[in-house]
Protein backbone atom coordinates (compact mmCIF):
# COMPACT_ATOMS: atom_id res chain seq x y z
CA UNK A 1 0.00 0.00 0.00
CA UNK A 2 2.65 2.60 0.88
CA UNK A 3 4.60 1.50 -2.24
CA UNK A 4 1.86 2.12 -4.21
CA UNK A 5 1.26 5.37 -2.56
CA UNK A 6 4.95 6.07 -3.60
CA UNK A 7 4.51 5.22 -7.35
CA UNK A 8 0.95 6.85 -7.43
CA UNK A 9 3.04 10.21 -6.68
CA UNK A 10 5.53 9.60 -9.38
CA UNK A 11 3.22 8.65 -11.92
CA UNK A 12 1.26 11.65 -11.32
CA UNK A 13 4.18 14.36 -10.69
CA UNK A 14 4.61 14.68 -14.70
CA UNK A 15 1.10 15.66 -14.86
CA UNK A 16 0.79 17.92 -12.04
CA UNK A 17 4.45 19.84 -12.60
CA UNK A 18 2.45 20.46 -16.11
CA UNK A 19 -0.62 21.49 -15.00
CA UNK A 20 1.29 24.04 -12.17
CA UNK A 21 3.14 25.38 -15.47
CA UNK A 22 0.56 26.34 -17.03
CA UNK A 23 -2.06 27.15 -14.37
CA UNK A 24 -1.50 27.26 -10.54
CA UNK A 25 -4.99 27.80 -9.49
CA UNK A 26 -6.06 24.67 -11.59
CA UNK A 27 -3.27 22.58 -9.81
CA UNK A 28 -4.40 24.07 -6.92
CA UNK A 29 -7.97 22.15 -7.30
CA UNK A 30 -6.15 19.04 -8.63
CA UNK A 31 -4.13 19.18 -5.30
CA UNK A 32 -7.61 19.31 -3.21
CA UNK A 33 -9.18 16.82 -5.20
CA UNK A 34 -6.18 14.10 -4.76
CA UNK A 35 -5.19 14.89 -1.51
CA UNK A 36 -7.85 16.35 0.50
CA UNK A 37 -8.38 12.98 2.29
CA UNK A 38 -5.04 12.40 3.37
CA UNK A 39 -4.62 15.99 4.52
CA UNK A 40 -7.97 15.58 6.76
CA UNK A 41 -6.97 11.90 7.83
CA UNK A 42 -3.82 13.43 8.95
CA UNK A 43 -5.48 16.10 11.01
CA UNK A 44 -7.92 13.93 12.43
CA UNK A 45 -5.30 11.67 13.80
CA UNK A 46 -4.30 14.28 15.77
CA UNK A 47 -7.42 16.20 16.54
CA UNK A 48 -9.63 13.19 16.82
CA UNK A 49 -12.58 15.42 16.06
CA UNK A 50 -14.03 15.62 12.45
CA UNK A 51 -15.34 19.21 12.70
CA UNK A 52 -11.36 20.24 13.98
CA UNK A 53 -9.85 18.10 11.54
CA UNK A 54 -12.08 19.65 8.67
CA UNK A 55 -11.44 23.07 9.67
CA UNK A 56 -7.61 22.24 9.85
CA UNK A 57 -8.10 21.14 6.14
CA UNK A 58 -9.49 23.84 5.01
CA UNK A 59 -6.87 26.24 6.96
CA UNK A 60 -3.96 23.92 4.60
CA UNK A 61 -5.32 24.49 1.72
CA UNK A 62 -5.73 28.41 2.07
CA UNK A 63 -2.33 28.84 3.28
CA UNK A 64 -1.36 26.35 0.27
CA UNK A 65 -3.30 29.27 -1.81
CA UNK A 66 -1.39 31.98 -0.28
CA UNK A 67 2.04 30.76 -0.75
CA UNK A 68 1.23 29.27 -3.57
CA UNK A 69 3.96 30.91 -5.51
CA UNK A 70 6.46 28.51 -3.95
CA UNK A 71 4.62 25.15 -5.14
CA UNK A 72 5.90 24.98 -8.28
CA UNK A 73 9.20 24.27 -7.55
CA UNK A 74 8.13 21.28 -4.85
CA UNK A 75 9.44 17.65 -6.37
CA UNK A 76 7.12 16.18 -3.86
CA UNK A 77 3.92 17.51 -3.40
CA UNK A 78 1.84 14.71 -1.78
CA UNK A 79 4.85 14.96 0.88
CA UNK A 80 5.38 18.36 1.34
CA UNK A 81 1.23 18.54 1.86
CA UNK A 82 1.09 16.04 3.98
CA UNK A 83 4.28 18.26 6.40
CA UNK A 84 1.98 20.86 6.28
CA UNK A 85 -0.97 19.13 7.35
CA UNK A 86 1.01 17.71 9.94
CA UNK A 87 2.34 21.20 11.41
CA UNK A 88 -0.66 22.98 11.11
CA UNK A 89 -2.86 20.00 13.19
CA UNK A 90 -0.32 19.82 15.74
CA UNK A 91 -0.40 23.57 15.94
CA UNK A 92 -4.01 23.23 16.61
CA UNK A 93 -3.83 21.09 19.42
CA UNK A 94 -1.35 23.01 21.22
CA UNK A 95 -3.42 25.64 20.58
CA UNK A 96 -6.07 23.76 22.18
CA UNK A 97 -4.44 22.65 25.19
CA UNK A 98 -3.67 26.23 25.87
CA UNK A 99 -7.30 26.53 25.91
CA UNK A 100 -8.06 24.02 28.32
CA UNK A 101 -9.42 21.26 26.32
CA UNK A 102 -7.70 18.43 27.65
CA UNK A 103 -8.21 15.45 25.17
CA UNK A 104 -5.53 13.50 26.86
CA UNK A 105 -7.60 13.01 30.16
CA UNK A 106 -9.56 9.72 30.97
CA UNK A 107 -7.17 6.90 29.60
CA UNK A 108 -6.91 5.14 32.91
CA UNK A 109 -10.84 5.47 33.15
CA UNK A 110 -11.71 4.71 29.75
CA UNK A 111 -9.56 1.27 30.72
CA UNK A 112 -11.11 0.96 34.26
CA UNK A 113 -14.99 0.94 32.23
CA UNK A 114 -13.66 -1.89 29.50
CA UNK A 115 -12.41 -4.00 32.47
CA UNK A 116 -15.59 -3.43 34.25
CA UNK A 117 -17.80 -6.60 35.12
CA UNK A 118 -21.47 -6.17 34.00
CA UNK A 119 -20.40 -4.55 31.02
CA UNK A 120 -22.95 -4.32 27.74
CA UNK A 121 -22.93 -7.63 25.64
CA UNK A 122 -23.54 -5.71 22.41
CA UNK A 123 -20.42 -6.41 20.16
CA UNK A 124 -21.38 -3.00 18.12
CA UNK A 125 -21.52 -1.02 21.23
CA UNK A 126 -18.41 -3.24 22.50
CA UNK A 127 -15.88 -2.06 19.53
CA UNK A 128 -17.09 1.46 19.81
CA UNK A 129 -15.88 1.37 23.40
CA UNK A 130 -12.85 -0.08 22.80
CA UNK A 131 -12.35 2.58 19.63
CA UNK A 132 -12.98 4.86 22.38
CA UNK A 133 -10.37 3.33 24.75
CA UNK A 134 -7.54 3.14 21.94
CA UNK A 135 -7.86 6.78 21.53
CA UNK A 136 -7.36 7.68 24.90
CA UNK A 137 -4.55 5.08 25.61
CA UNK A 138 -2.92 6.86 22.17
CA UNK A 139 -3.72 10.15 23.69
CA UNK A 140 -1.65 8.76 26.49
CA UNK A 141 1.50 7.95 24.98
CA UNK A 142 4.41 10.20 24.90
CA UNK A 143 4.39 12.99 21.98
CA UNK A 144 7.13 10.99 20.58
CA UNK A 145 5.77 7.62 20.28
CA UNK A 146 2.23 9.27 19.76
CA UNK A 147 3.32 10.95 16.58
CA UNK A 148 5.38 8.04 15.07
CA UNK A 149 2.51 5.23 15.41
CA UNK A 150 -0.57 7.56 14.30
CA UNK A 151 1.44 8.89 11.34
CA UNK A 152 2.34 4.93 10.75
CA UNK A 153 -1.40 3.91 10.64
CA UNK A 154 -1.74 6.15 7.91
CA UNK A 155 -1.96 3.70 4.42
CA UNK A 156 -1.16 6.64 2.07
CA UNK A 157 2.42 7.75 3.66
CA UNK A 158 4.89 5.69 3.46
CA UNK A 159 7.76 5.26 6.58
CA UNK A 160 10.50 7.09 4.57
CA UNK A 161 7.84 10.30 4.16
CA UNK A 162 6.82 9.98 7.82
CA UNK A 163 10.44 10.23 8.71
CA UNK A 164 10.51 13.13 6.53
CA UNK A 165 7.64 14.75 8.47
CA UNK A 166 8.71 14.14 11.92
CA UNK A 167 12.78 14.98 10.77
CA UNK A 168 13.60 11.38 12.12
CA UNK A 169 14.97 8.34 10.56
CA UNK A 170 13.21 5.77 9.35
CA UNK A 171 14.57 3.28 11.35
CA UNK A 172 13.42 5.75 14.41
CA UNK A 173 10.14 5.66 13.13
CA UNK A 174 9.58 1.96 13.01
CA UNK A 175 11.62 1.80 16.55
CA UNK A 176 8.98 3.91 18.06
CA UNK A 177 5.96 2.76 16.13
CA UNK A 178 7.25 -1.07 17.67
CA UNK A 179 7.06 0.63 21.18
CA UNK A 180 4.44 2.48 21.40
CA UNK A 181 2.14 -0.81 19.97
CA UNK A 182 4.06 -2.90 22.94
CA UNK A 183 2.98 -0.41 25.79
CA UNK A 184 -0.66 -0.36 24.52
CA UNK A 185 -0.96 -4.06 24.16
CA UNK A 186 0.34 -4.20 27.92
CA UNK A 187 -2.14 -1.53 28.87
CA UNK A 188 -4.86 -4.04 26.86
CA UNK A 189 -3.44 -6.90 28.52
CA UNK A 190 -3.43 -5.75 32.00
CA UNK A 191 -7.40 -3.80 31.79
CA UNK A 192 -8.21 -7.47 29.92
CA UNK A 193 -6.88 -9.52 33.20
CA UNK A 194 -6.55 -13.28 33.70
CA UNK A 195 -9.64 -14.22 33.56
CA UNK A 196 -11.08 -12.33 30.41
CA UNK B 1 -10.81 -21.90 23.29
CA UNK B 2 -8.45 -22.58 26.13
CA UNK B 3 -10.23 -20.91 29.18
CA UNK B 4 -8.19 -22.10 32.34
CA UNK B 5 -6.31 -18.94 33.11
CA UNK B 6 -3.55 -20.89 34.94
CA UNK B 7 -2.77 -22.98 31.43
CA UNK B 8 -0.21 -20.77 29.84
CA UNK B 9 -1.74 -21.18 26.03
CA UNK B 10 -4.89 -19.60 27.41
CA UNK B 11 -2.83 -16.48 28.17
CA UNK B 12 -1.38 -16.64 24.70
CA UNK B 13 -4.41 -16.87 22.95
CA UNK B 14 -5.12 -14.06 24.91
CA UNK B 15 -2.29 -11.76 23.74
CA UNK B 16 -2.98 -13.36 20.52
CA UNK B 17 -6.54 -11.61 20.69
CA UNK B 18 -5.40 -8.51 22.06
CA UNK B 19 -2.05 -8.24 19.32
CA UNK B 20 -4.93 -8.86 16.77
CA UNK B 21 -7.73 -6.29 18.26
CA UNK B 22 -5.45 -3.91 18.32
CA UNK B 23 -4.40 -4.32 14.79
CA UNK B 24 -7.46 -4.01 13.44
CA UNK B 25 -8.20 -0.87 15.60
CA UNK B 26 -5.10 0.91 14.65
CA UNK B 27 -5.70 0.32 10.83
CA UNK B 28 -9.18 1.63 12.11
CA UNK B 29 -7.63 4.17 13.90
CA UNK B 30 -6.39 5.59 10.37
CA UNK B 31 -8.71 5.41 8.29
CA UNK B 32 -11.27 8.30 9.34
CA UNK B 33 -13.84 9.51 6.15
CA UNK B 34 -14.12 12.82 6.30
CA UNK B 35 -18.20 14.04 5.70
CA UNK B 36 -19.00 13.66 2.08
CA UNK B 37 -18.25 16.63 -0.03
CA UNK B 38 -14.77 17.79 1.39
CA UNK B 39 -13.65 18.49 -1.49
CA UNK B 40 -16.60 20.85 -2.39
CA UNK B 41 -16.14 23.05 0.63
CA UNK B 42 -12.57 23.58 0.35
CA UNK B 43 -12.39 24.49 -3.03
CA UNK B 44 -15.55 27.03 -2.37
CA UNK B 45 -13.45 28.64 0.48
CA UNK B 46 -10.54 28.63 -2.22
CA UNK B 47 -12.63 30.10 -4.10
CA UNK B 48 -13.72 33.00 -1.60
CA UNK B 49 -10.17 33.21 -0.92
CA UNK B 50 -9.57 34.64 -3.83
CA UNK B 51 -12.18 36.80 -4.70
CA UNK B 52 -11.27 38.40 -1.42
CA UNK B 53 -7.95 39.01 -2.37
CA UNK B 54 -8.86 39.87 -5.03
CA UNK B 55 -11.31 43.17 -4.25
CA UNK B 56 -8.67 43.72 -1.74
CA UNK B 57 -6.00 44.51 -4.41
CA UNK B 58 -8.25 46.33 -6.32
CA UNK B 59 -9.86 48.42 -3.43
CA UNK B 60 -5.79 48.82 -2.78
CA UNK B 61 -4.73 50.39 -6.30
CA UNK B 62 -8.18 52.34 -6.26
CA UNK B 63 -6.91 53.74 -2.70
CA UNK B 64 -3.56 54.64 -4.04
CA UNK B 65 -2.99 54.54 -7.27
CA UNK B 66 -4.20 58.53 -7.48
CA UNK B 67 -2.29 59.56 -5.08
CA UNK B 68 0.81 57.84 -6.43
CA UNK B 69 0.40 59.05 -9.62
CA UNK B 70 -0.28 62.54 -8.20
CA UNK B 71 2.81 62.65 -6.62
CA UNK B 72 4.57 61.62 -9.50
CA UNK B 73 3.16 63.90 -11.40
CA UNK B 74 4.29 66.65 -9.25
CA UNK B 75 7.75 65.53 -8.52
CA UNK B 76 8.03 65.36 -12.26
CA UNK B 77 6.68 68.64 -12.58
CA UNK B 78 9.26 70.03 -10.29
CA UNK B 79 12.26 68.35 -11.90
CA UNK B 80 11.30 69.81 -15.35
CA UNK B 81 11.00 73.54 -13.37
CA UNK B 82 13.97 72.80 -11.97
CA UNK B 83 16.10 71.93 -15.12
CA UNK B 84 14.35 74.69 -17.53
CA UNK B 85 15.27 77.14 -14.64
CA UNK B 86 18.73 76.18 -14.44
CA UNK B 87 18.90 76.52 -18.29
CA UNK B 88 17.35 79.92 -18.28
CA UNK B 89 19.77 81.12 -15.84
CA UNK B 90 22.56 80.03 -17.35
CA UNK B 91 21.95 82.08 -20.55
CA UNK B 92 21.43 85.54 -19.42
CA UNK B 93 24.54 85.19 -16.87
CA UNK B 94 26.79 84.20 -20.17
CA UNK B 95 25.24 87.09 -22.13
CA UNK B 96 25.50 89.76 -19.73
CA UNK B 97 29.21 88.45 -19.29
CA UNK B 98 29.75 88.57 -22.86
CA UNK B 99 28.85 92.31 -22.99
CA UNK B 100 30.34 93.09 -19.47
CA UNK B 101 33.58 91.43 -21.47
CA UNK B 102 32.99 93.40 -24.51
CA UNK B 103 32.25 96.85 -22.84
CA UNK B 104 35.36 96.43 -20.96
CA UNK B 105 37.37 95.37 -24.25
CA UNK B 106 35.95 98.37 -26.17
CA UNK B 107 37.25 100.54 -22.89
CA UNK B 108 40.47 99.45 -23.02
CA UNK B 109 40.92 99.67 -26.34
CA UNK B 110 40.10 103.19 -26.73
CA UNK B 111 38.59 105.22 -29.70
CA UNK B 112 38.48 103.12 -32.32
CA UNK B 113 40.94 104.20 -35.42
CA UNK B 114 39.35 104.41 -38.58
CA UNK B 115 41.95 101.70 -39.96
CA UNK B 116 40.50 99.33 -37.27
CA UNK B 117 36.86 99.22 -38.56
CA UNK B 118 36.57 96.98 -41.37
CA UNK B 119 35.23 98.50 -44.04
CA UNK B 120 33.74 95.11 -45.39
CA UNK B 121 31.45 95.51 -42.88
CA UNK B 122 30.54 98.92 -43.21
CA UNK B 123 28.18 100.36 -45.84
CA UNK B 124 29.46 103.67 -47.20
CA UNK B 125 26.35 106.51 -45.41
CA UNK B 126 24.60 108.57 -48.07
CA UNK B 127 26.12 111.61 -47.79
CA UNK B 128 23.50 114.26 -46.07
CA UNK B 129 24.82 117.72 -45.37
CA UNK B 130 23.64 120.03 -42.85
CA UNK B 131 23.89 123.92 -42.28
CA UNK B 132 27.13 124.59 -41.43
CA UNK B 133 24.95 126.95 -38.66
CA UNK B 134 24.31 123.99 -36.73
CA UNK B 135 28.24 123.23 -36.01
CA UNK B 136 28.50 125.41 -32.80
CA UNK B 137 28.80 125.48 -29.54
CA UNK B 138 25.43 123.66 -28.74
CA UNK B 139 26.01 122.09 -32.50
CA UNK B 140 27.82 119.68 -31.04
CA UNK B 141 24.42 118.02 -29.37
CA UNK B 142 22.97 118.16 -32.48
CA UNK B 143 25.63 117.09 -34.21
CA UNK B 144 25.88 114.18 -31.73
CA UNK B 145 21.73 113.14 -32.46
CA UNK B 146 22.47 112.95 -36.36
CA UNK B 147 25.87 111.07 -35.89
CA UNK B 148 23.56 108.46 -33.68
CA UNK B 149 21.01 108.49 -36.87
CA UNK B 150 23.92 107.53 -38.58
CA UNK B 151 25.19 105.08 -36.49
CA UNK B 152 21.08 103.35 -36.64
CA UNK B 153 22.07 103.02 -40.34
CA UNK B 154 25.13 101.86 -40.60
CA UNK B 155 25.69 97.88 -39.35
CA UNK B 156 27.92 97.03 -36.81
CA UNK B 157 31.34 95.95 -37.49
CA UNK B 158 32.26 92.66 -36.45
CA UNK B 159 34.61 93.95 -32.66
CA UNK B 160 31.71 96.52 -32.21
CA UNK B 161 28.48 94.75 -29.92
CA UNK B 162 25.45 96.90 -28.73
CA UNK B 163 25.66 97.76 -25.45
CA UNK B 164 23.16 94.76 -22.99
CA UNK B 165 20.91 95.72 -20.54
CA UNK B 166 22.64 95.43 -17.23
CA UNK B 167 23.32 98.79 -15.75
CA UNK B 168 26.65 100.39 -15.74
CA UNK B 169 28.69 102.87 -13.91
CA UNK B 170 28.70 105.34 -16.62
CA UNK B 171 26.22 107.01 -18.37
CA UNK B 172 25.33 107.22 -21.17
CA UNK B 173 27.80 104.22 -21.64
CA UNK B 174 30.46 104.62 -24.32
CA UNK B 175 29.46 103.98 -27.76
CA UNK B 176 32.13 103.37 -29.97
CA UNK B 177 32.72 106.41 -33.05
CA UNK B 178 30.14 106.22 -36.01
CA UNK B 179 31.73 106.90 -39.28
CA UNK B 180 30.52 110.29 -39.75
CA UNK B 181 31.85 111.44 -35.95
CA UNK B 182 35.66 109.32 -37.50
CA UNK B 183 35.57 111.61 -40.67
CA UNK B 184 34.66 114.82 -38.60
CA UNK B 185 37.42 114.26 -36.22
CA UNK B 186 40.26 113.41 -38.78
CA UNK B 187 38.81 116.31 -40.48
CA UNK B 188 39.18 118.41 -37.31
CA UNK B 189 42.91 116.70 -36.64
CA UNK B 190 44.00 117.52 -40.46
CA UNK B 191 42.62 121.08 -40.62
CA UNK B 192 41.89 122.46 -36.81
CA UNK B 193 41.60 126.47 -37.69
CA UNK B 194 39.25 125.32 -41.07
CA UNK B 195 37.13 123.39 -38.43
CA UNK B 196 37.35 126.21 -35.67
CA UNK B 197 36.53 129.01 -38.55
CA UNK B 198 33.09 126.46 -39.66
CA UNK B 199 32.10 126.50 -36.02
CA UNK B 200 31.90 129.78 -35.16
CA UNK B 201 30.29 130.16 -38.43
CA UNK B 202 27.85 128.23 -37.33
CA UNK B 203 26.89 129.19 -34.23
CA UNK B 204 26.58 132.77 -35.35
CA UNK B 205 23.77 131.93 -37.76
CA UNK B 206 22.20 130.00 -35.04
CA UNK B 207 22.49 133.20 -32.90
CA UNK B 208 21.20 135.07 -35.59
CA UNK B 209 17.93 132.77 -36.14
CA UNK B 210 17.42 132.16 -32.44
CA UNK B 211 16.93 136.49 -32.39
CA UNK B 212 14.53 136.53 -35.21
CA UNK B 213 12.61 134.23 -34.39
CA UNK B 214 12.17 135.61 -30.82
CA UNK B 215 11.28 139.01 -32.61
CA UNK B 216 8.76 137.47 -34.18
CA UNK B 217 7.01 135.96 -31.57
CA UNK B 218 7.10 139.04 -29.68
CA UNK B 219 5.37 140.86 -32.92
CA UNK B 220 2.57 138.50 -33.00
CA UNK B 221 2.02 138.60 -29.24
CA UNK B 222 1.45 142.40 -29.79
CA UNK B 223 -0.64 142.39 -32.76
Amino acid sequence: MAAEAISLTERDLPRQQEASETRGSDWLEMAVREHSRLVYRIAYSVLRSPADAEDATQEIFLRVLRYGKKMTGIHDQKAWLARIAWRVAVERRKNMAKLGENTDAGADEAVATLAAPGHGADRALLEQERSTTLQRLIAALPASLRDALVLSTLEEIAPREVASMLGISEAAVRSRSFRAREILRDKLLAAAGPGK
Amino acid sequence: MNTDPTNPTHSNDKAREVDQWLESALHQYGQAEPRPGLENRVLASLRIEREQSERTRVAWRRRWWLPLWSVTAVVLAVVAVWVWQSGREARPRTTAKKSAMTQRETAQAGPIKPAAVEPALVKPAPVRTFPIRTIAKGGESHLAVEAKERRDEIPLASNQTLAATPKLDQFPSPQPLSEQEQILMSYVAKYPATAALVAQAGAAALERDLAEEAAEAAKGDTE
